[in-house]
């Protein structure tokens, strides 16, 4: 047993240490979507996407492991250009402040996540509050190989806008996702695809940023593995 | 290089604007430096000043309307620090290691072969997990980052049943599958 529990730990250790392997930048999560991710601030999906991304870049699950070490519970609120002073409870404990400060967190993060994804993808799936501006190059339901299974997409966006894409079988398994493409076009790798029968119908879903805050979410678009 | 606040603080020239600037700054520097690495302490102070501008861009932005939230401020401040570690690999990679660089291998890296040994093995996990099923990869991944089951379960929003079998068997594969690296785990 404590053979097992030491095994654990260097387990443990080994991962935590693992810096190789690092994706080309591009491909991570912004630093905002780690933290949204570790704080339970995103979808359950785009935070599934970026927990699968950290089980291969040890940049960001570095950068993950800080976010857990981050803690603003404990602190005021910045009311900014307002001049406004921060009211100081002499009657508050600890133990009192901290649960205050849980709600309140709380409810912000409620708050919060109902204002950065107002249309979680599992909501949007063929919904008509999509986005419409963002449409599929591909022909719907066409078949791709799995050695270019490549999805293109078209949009009005400027420039500047970058795209977050995350692919799923019919049960909504992620099977790939990329983060800040700068271009409307990714390749799902081909091991990714490895596992999966001929005939699979993959799903697809585009999220377009813009100045990294703002959030559109594409239709879900359907394609075949050949 | 170290900005001076002053700079910043100008933009607010009246003294409740003084007051927010200060607030603001001690929250941010509070963030900054309850996560920072060692070998980036040197450039806590750059940091908080990367944060400030931020906040302030998003500010004029909004035209003084924003009101920020210390779940906002420390968010920015983590975003700061994330973009200049990355910034810094970026370097890495392209360049000669510098003086900062240096140091994080010194604190990295008590003992070399420890360390190798150490990165080795990591790496193997990193392969390993991708064999896994994504559930399964995604409980490990929280696993192996210090989260208790209950934890995990509650992140990737799983029934604490469901992400403990998750766990369970993940741990078995990835311990076969390194075993097979020739790692013993």
């Amino acid at each position: 047993m404590k053979e097992d529990l030491k095994s654990l730990d260097r387990l443990k250790e080994a991962f935590q240490s693992a810096e190789s392997a690092m994706p080309a930048l591009e491909t991570c999560p912004a630093a905002e979507d780690l933290w949204d991710a570790q704080k339970g601030l995103l979808s359950r999906t785009q935070c599934h996407a970026v927990i699968d991304h950290t089980s291969r870049c040890g940049a960001c699950a570095n950068a993950w492991r800080l976010a857990m070490g981050m803690d603003p519970s404990e602190s005021e609120s910045f009311s900014g250009g307002t001049g406004a002073e921060v009211i100081r409870f002499r009657w508050m404990t600890p133990a009192v402040a901290l649960a205050i400060a849980a709600v309140l967190v709380t409810a912000f993060a409620i708050q919060f996540q109902r204002q950065r994804s107002p249309i979680p993808p599992e909501v949007t799936y063929r919904d008509s509050l999509a986005d419409q501006d963002i449409q599929s190059a591909i022909p719907n339901l066409s078949t791709l190989p799995r050695n270019a299974f490549t999805l293109e997409w078209k949009h009005n966006f400027s420039q500047s806008a970058t795209f977050d894409v995350q692919v799923k079988t019919e049960t909504l398994e992620p099977v790939a996702s990329a983060f800040r493409l700068p271009e409307g076009r990714f390749t799902v790798p081909e091991e990714n695809l490895a596992n999966l029968p001929s005939g699979t119908r993959l799903f697809w879903q585009v999220v377009v940023r813009i100045d990294g805050e703002q959030l559109k979410w594409s239709p879900t678009f359907v394609n075949v593995l050949e | 290089m170290v900005m001076n606040p002053g700079k910043v603080s100008s933009q607010d020239s009246t003294e409740s604007g003084d007051q927010d600037y200060q607030q603001l700054r001690n929250q941010l520097e509070r963030a900054v430096r309850q996560i920072c690495p060692h070998w980036l302490r040197d450039k806590a102070e750059d940091l908080v000043q990367v944060a400030l501008i931020r906040v302030f861009e998003i500010r004029r932005k909004s035209e003084g309307d924003r009101n920020f939230s210390s779940s906002y401020l420390w968010r920015v401040a983590y975003s700061a620090l994330i973009d200049e570690i990355r910034r810094l690999r970026r370097r890495k990679e392209t360049d000669v290691p510098d003086e900062e660089l240096e140091r994080e291998a010194l604190v990295q890296d008590p003992d070399p072969e420890a360390f190798v040994a150490g990165t080795q093995i990591g790496e193997g996990i990193q392969q390993c997990l991708q064999k896994l099923v994504v559930s399964r990869r995604m409980a490990m991944t929280l696993y192996l980052q210090g989260y208790s089951v209950p934890s995990a379960a509650e992140v990737l929003g799983f029934s604490a049943k469901k992400t403990e079998n998750l766990v369970y068997r993940g741990l078995q594969q990835l311990r076969e599958c390194l075993s097979k690296k020739g790692f013993k785990p």
